[in-house]
């Protein structure tokens, strides 16, 4: 698995250069556009590991990539497992460098208004105005977005690879969110948690934010690395 | 002889193309040459071998390893064969197949490293997935092929993109190559130079190389054997001398063809006969033995190119 984690690394390095110079920029706009840090936070954090799942797995498809990395000591449980590793990791490294950019705007924002005094550009996007708990809640909802987002497609890539996921999946989706909803409407769900089970997760400062944001996106990763696994078993490649 | 490779009634269906049954070998010491017609299933057999593709029927044993089917005297353990024995399609035993495939170099017919890397990067890639490594020897075949480090994978012509492939094959020292098209797109010094790295490579009499081949001349200087194989069927497997030392084409007029055919001196069926617009060509498997009984009947060596052509497409008589 480690060697499928460096050749992901390795194939996707000049990607992943290029991929954050593109989340500095477009981060800094949408925080001079919106005037708050939080949506920041969030895209910085999301751009480079969605991209990520999508470039890796184009890159498998050119020149029969996929099938030569099989050729290679390798078995299909690394490759998979290795893939959602590497995500997971880019993901991380990711939200680490999200954060740490979001904070540098605070700080350059804090250095403007101790030289220019009140009035001074970038005023909104101080410290104050932007409690580092809203932004780490806000890097945390983005990167739990991409491992749902995530979660969803690599099952359909491992299956069908890029090109013919990227077809199937719109209509997966539509199908899976078409027949929530119809079976919500249909009052399939009520009475599923009897009245008040959340509350004791929600009632507790962050369990509750920290069960969301972290342990629902993993155990929902966890399963769909063992679909994706039990799919690629009998994929020809 | 030990085999490095051996497989043994190889079948997959897809639909328009059933690979049936194919078997063949690679030898310690030996070359196993592997030509066809496009789409006859060279590459399927390959990939099949590597565990790229799941065949319906069949075993494949690597380095004495059965790595994918069950055979009996195997080392395969009482669940493996329960697993295998579930289903009908055999199986194929991954922890065996990773550690063979640890021992192989592969080469595809086209470069397949992704188009962004640099020649760096896939050295790189390599010293990660191979335990047996060597990047000294890497860069030594970089140098070799004019491959610069910092030479992008998208920037290099095919015959470079093959020489890519073929140093990051020899770089982990490999005890087996499996080579599909090696020597294709490359000009015929390269050529040259390829087949001189690969009879170096097989001074080691524990090696071995199984080489999907168009250019069949390149065989005839490297081979041991030839396997040939014609819409999914194995249709001749014999030695390259059987070929280039033993048998013989003999070009002659129609009588001649028939009085060769009606003879006797030769098995039923082992004759191909093809007529031409101004000669009827004559595969026979033994041209010394035409000499001594039509001494007047010209009789050439033949090539693996006429060998194969005159067996694919020549009347059985």
């Amino acid at each position: 698995m480690k060697a499928m984690i460096f050749s992901d690394l390795i194939t996707m390095r000049r990607s992943l250069i290029q991929l954050l110079v593109i989340m500095a920029v477009v981060s800094l706009v949408i925080a001079l556009s919106v005037d708050t840090l939080a949506a920041t936070a969030a895209c910085a954090a999301t751009l480079v590991p969605f991209s990520f799942v999508f470039n890796a797995s184009a890159y498998d498809e050119v020149n029969n990539w996929g099938s030569f990395r099989l050729a290679m000591p390798m078995s299909r449980r690394d490759v998979v497992a290795g893939r959602y590793a590497s995500l997971l990791l880019v993901t991380v490294l990711s939200l680490g460098m999200s954060l740490a950019y979001t904070f540098a705007i605070t700080g350059v924002a804090a250095l403007l208004a101790g030289v220019m005094g009140q009035g001074a550009p970038l005023e909104s996007l101080l410290l104050e105005n932007n409690p580092p708990e809203m932004i780490v809640a806000a890097g945390l909802a983005g990167v739990v977005a991409v491992l749902v987002a995530a979660s969803v497609t690599l099952p359909f890539i491992m299956r069908f690879d890029m090109t013919l996921a990227v077809r199937v999946l719109p209509f997966a989706t539509l199908c899976g969110v078409g027949g929530f909803c119809a079976a919500a409407g249909n009052g399939l769900f009520d009475g599923l948690l009897p009245a008040g089970a959340l509350e004791p997760l929600f009632g507790s400062g962050y369990a509750g934010l920290f069960v969301v944001l972290v342990v629902v996106p993993l155990a929902l990763y966890a399963a769909s690395l063992a679909i994706s696994l039990r799919v690629c078993r009998s994929r020809e490649l | 002889m030990y085999d490095l490779v051996r497989v043994e009634n190889l079948a997959k269906a897809y639909p328009g193309f059933t690979l049936d049954h194919v078997s063949l070998s690679v030898p310690a010491g030996c070359v196993t040459g592997f030509i066809g017609s496009n789409g006859a299933g060279k590459t399927t057999t390959i990939k099949t071998i590597l565990g790229l593709i799941r065949p319906s029927a069949g075993n494949v044993a690597l380095f004495g390893e059965p790595v994918c089917g069950f055979e009996e005297g195997g080392e395969l353990s009482t669940d493996q064969k329960n697993v295998a024995n579930a289903s009908s399609a055999p199986q194929i035993h991954e922890a065996a197949l990773v550690r063979a495939k640890a021992r192989i170099g592969v080469v595809f017919d086209a470069c397949p490293f992704p188009s962004e890397s640099l020649v760096s990067d896939v050295e790189r890639i390599g010293r990660f997935a191979f335990p047996t490594w060597d990047r000294g020897l890497f860069e030594q075949y970089a140098r070799q092929f004019d491959l610069g480090a910092k030479k992008r994978v998208k920037e290099l012509s095919r015959g470079m993109g093959m020489k890519l492939q073929l140093a990051f094959a020899l770089a982990h020292a490999p005890e087996l190559l499996i080579l599909d098209e090696v020597t294709a797109g490359l000009d015929p010094m390269a050529r040259d130079e390829v087949l001189d790295i690969l009879r170096g490579f097989m001074t080691d009499e524990r090696r071995g190389i199984l080489l999907s081949s168009h250019i069949t001349s390149d065989l005839e200087k490297i081979a041991d054997y030839v396997v040939c194989i014609d819409a999914g069927r194995v249709m001749f497997d014999c030695t390259v001398d059987v070929i280039c030392d033993v048998a013989g084409v003999a070009r002659c007029g129609a009588e001649q063809a028939r009085a060769i055919v009606e003879s006797g001196a030769f098995a039923p069926g082992s004759l191909r006969v093809m007529a031409g617009a101004y000669a009827h060509e004559v595969l026979v498997p033994d041209r010394a033995l035409l000499s001594r009984r039509f001494p007047k009947v010209a009789c050439e060596r033949v090539s693996i190119d006429d060998y194969m052509r005159l067996m694919l497409k020549g009347e059985a008589r």
